[in-house]
């Protein structure tokens, strides 16, 4: 999507296949190095990380081994969608903590 | 070579009473003379099922890839399963052009230069289906690793969809080079008899300006034999890039080692299929009764017996290893294709191609040419059918159930289909008529060893 122009990037409202807001991640890094800096943890969003304010989703920089997803992805927690295909997707999911007396 | 003995009980290749002249005339002779009715029926029909499919291929481009039947998630269907099919059927003719060639079987000079032509032809239907299943076919040229400024745009060479670009592309120019070198001794004896100056000059064209000194022959041997040593590894090649698409995947019932020699044996299998349904008719049609005789018809039944007995064991394989290795989506996968919605297409599968070559053992069925030909037709369709099983119930019941879905085709998927038939048949009838469709100038140098004239003289002695 980054590099095909016919294809528009819609303003809002219109939920397409999930590009990961590549526009604006691309947007992040190009002011990052335009003001010379790294990017900071947090500064990356994508439109659902920034519109959920109760911080249900987060995206960040899993290279990044003090970000805080990265944190997410060494939790115990972390898991993906058919993770034993070994496909390793970008999207990490946590289970749902129960209170139960089963370990 | 230099003797003309050939063992008395090694039965004749060239039947009846045939002279250098007769061969000559006898393949010439559709050539030179105007088809007749049932060549144009045959033609208008081709043709007709070719403009078909040539509309329903340009509404597709027009309006798009939803005029077919794919859907989430059965990306591939009707498109995918008529690529394979058609590569698949190409393989026979390499085969017989080239690893016959270097095994030094004589009888396949008879049927390979047809063999070589259903080759080009049928590879010729098969890349139009990764050009037209495209979402913007007009950028299709993105596919080679040419440099550009789009900022570079670079083709993924880890992609097995690549690999066939590269392995279809190589396949066409070797077997064009090849079937088009063997016939340059052949298209010169069709200028040598030309009398009309415009016939005359088309043949001495694209003869090459064949001269027949022993000059010629011998570099026409020598380009024979490594051109045949470099399309042997294609005939192996090829059809494990095409079952790559599949295979380098994750989806169960396509993610398994056994797909290369699998898909390889089922190529040849459909591939010799074809060449028998072809030149049965032909044979009939151009009078080659004497040229591709019930022993060459023998040798390729016995080809479809043997690879259609290795994709029966592939097939017992498959479902053994689904059972063997516990893991549950490869036995649903399979218990799926047996059982499911689509179980009536993993029938004809079965039949088509386990159990109807099977009955070739019997010598009076594989020398019938009823018989033959009613197999190649079965063959070819339980092929069809094979590639479609793996593609769309693979495809339509995969690891989440609240993916599955169905697909059926439109009825531009079964146009599109039918115009590929359409145009293969509207190639391979022109060539009939313009082609000399014997290797002739081969077949004359078995004639006094293996004709059957000759070794009546011989081995009455």
């Amino acid at each position: 999507m980054v590099l095909n122009p016919d294809v528009n990037v819609r303003g809002r409202g219109v939920m397409e296949k999930c590009s990961l807001c590549i526009q604006m991640t691309q947007k992040t890094i190009l002011d990052a190095k335009k003001d010379g800096r790294r990017v900071r943890d947090g500064e990356f969003q994508t439109a659902c990380s920034n519109a959920c304010s109760d911080g249900a989703i987060v995206f960040g920089d899993i290279n990044d081994k003090e970000s805080k997803i990265s944190e997410s992805n060494k939790n115990d927690r972390a898991y993906r969608l058919l993770e034993s295909i070994g496909t390793k997707p970008n999207v990490l999911y946590q289970v749902k903590i129960r209170n139960s007396k089963k370990v | 070579m230099s003797s003309h003995y050939e063992a008395p009980i090694r039965k004749p290749l060239i039947l009846g009473d045939k002279s250098y002249h007769d061969i000559s005339n006898d393949i010439a002779r559709p050539v030179e003379t105007p088809p007749d009715k049932d060549w144009w029926i045959a033609f208008s029909i081709a043709m007709a099922a070719f403009l078909w499919g040539l509309g329903c291929m340009a509404y597709t481009l027009g309006t798009g890839i939803g005029v077919w039947g794919l859907n989430k998630t059965v990306g591939w269907a009707w498109d995918i399963t008529n690529f394979v099919w058609w590569v698949g059927i190409g393989h026979a003719g390499t085969l017989i052009s080239a690893v016959l060639l270097l095994f030094r079987q004589k009888w396949r000079m008879g049927i390979n230069r047809s063999a070589e032509a259903m080759t080009i032809f049928s590879v010729i239907q098969a890349g139009l289906f990764p050009i037209i299943h495209m979402g913007r076919p007009w950028l299709a040229y993105w596919m080679f690793p040419i440099p550009n400024q789009f900022g570079s745009l670079w083709v993924n060479f880890n992609s097995p969809l690549l690999w066939d670009v590269f392995a279809i592309s190589t396949y066409l120019t070797v077997s064009l080079v090849f079937w088009w070198t063997g016939l340059l001794p052949d298209f010169a004896m069709i200028r040598d008899r030309a009398v009309d100056p415009f016939r005359k000059k088309i043949y001495s064209l694209i003869s090459f300006g064949w001269s027949g000194r022993a000059k010629d022959w011998q570099r026409f041997e020598e380009v024979s034999l490594v051109l045949a040593g470099l399309a042997t590894p294609l005939v192996l090649s090829v059809h494990t890039i095409v079952s790559f698409d599949f295979a380098t995947s994750v989806i169960p019932g396509w993610h398994t080692t056994i797909f290369p020699p699998y898909f390889v044996a089922g190529a040849i299998f459909s591939g010799f299929a074809m060449v028998q349904t072809l030149l049965i008719i032909m044979r009939k049609v151009s009078r080659l009764e004497s040229y591709i005789t019930i022993q060459h018809i023998e040798m390729m039944n016995i080809v479809i017996m043997i690879t259609g007995s290795i994709v029966g064991c592939a097939y017992i394989t498959e479902l053994f290893i689904a059972w063997y290795s516990g893991v549950e989506y490869e036995q649903y996968a399979f218990l799926n294709r047996a059982t499911g919605p689509y179980w009536w297409a993993y029938f004809l599968m079965m039949s088509c191609n386990v159990v109807s070559p099977q009955i070739m053992w019997v010598k009076k069925i594989r020398t019938n040419i009823i018989w033959s030909f009613v197999i190649s037709i079965v063959v070819n369709v339980g092929m069809w059918f094979e590639r479609f099983v793996i593609i769309v119930t693979s495809l339509h019941r995969d690891y989440l159930p609240s993916s599955w879905t169905m697909f059926s085709p439109t009825f531009i998927d079964i146009g599109i289909f039918i115009g590929t038939i359409g145009f293969f048949f509207v190639l391979f009838l022109l060539y009939a008529r313009s082609f000399p469709v014997v290797a002739q100038a081969e077949i004359k140098s078995i004639l006094k060893s293996s004709g059957e004239k000759y070794k009546k003289i011989r081995d009455k002695k």
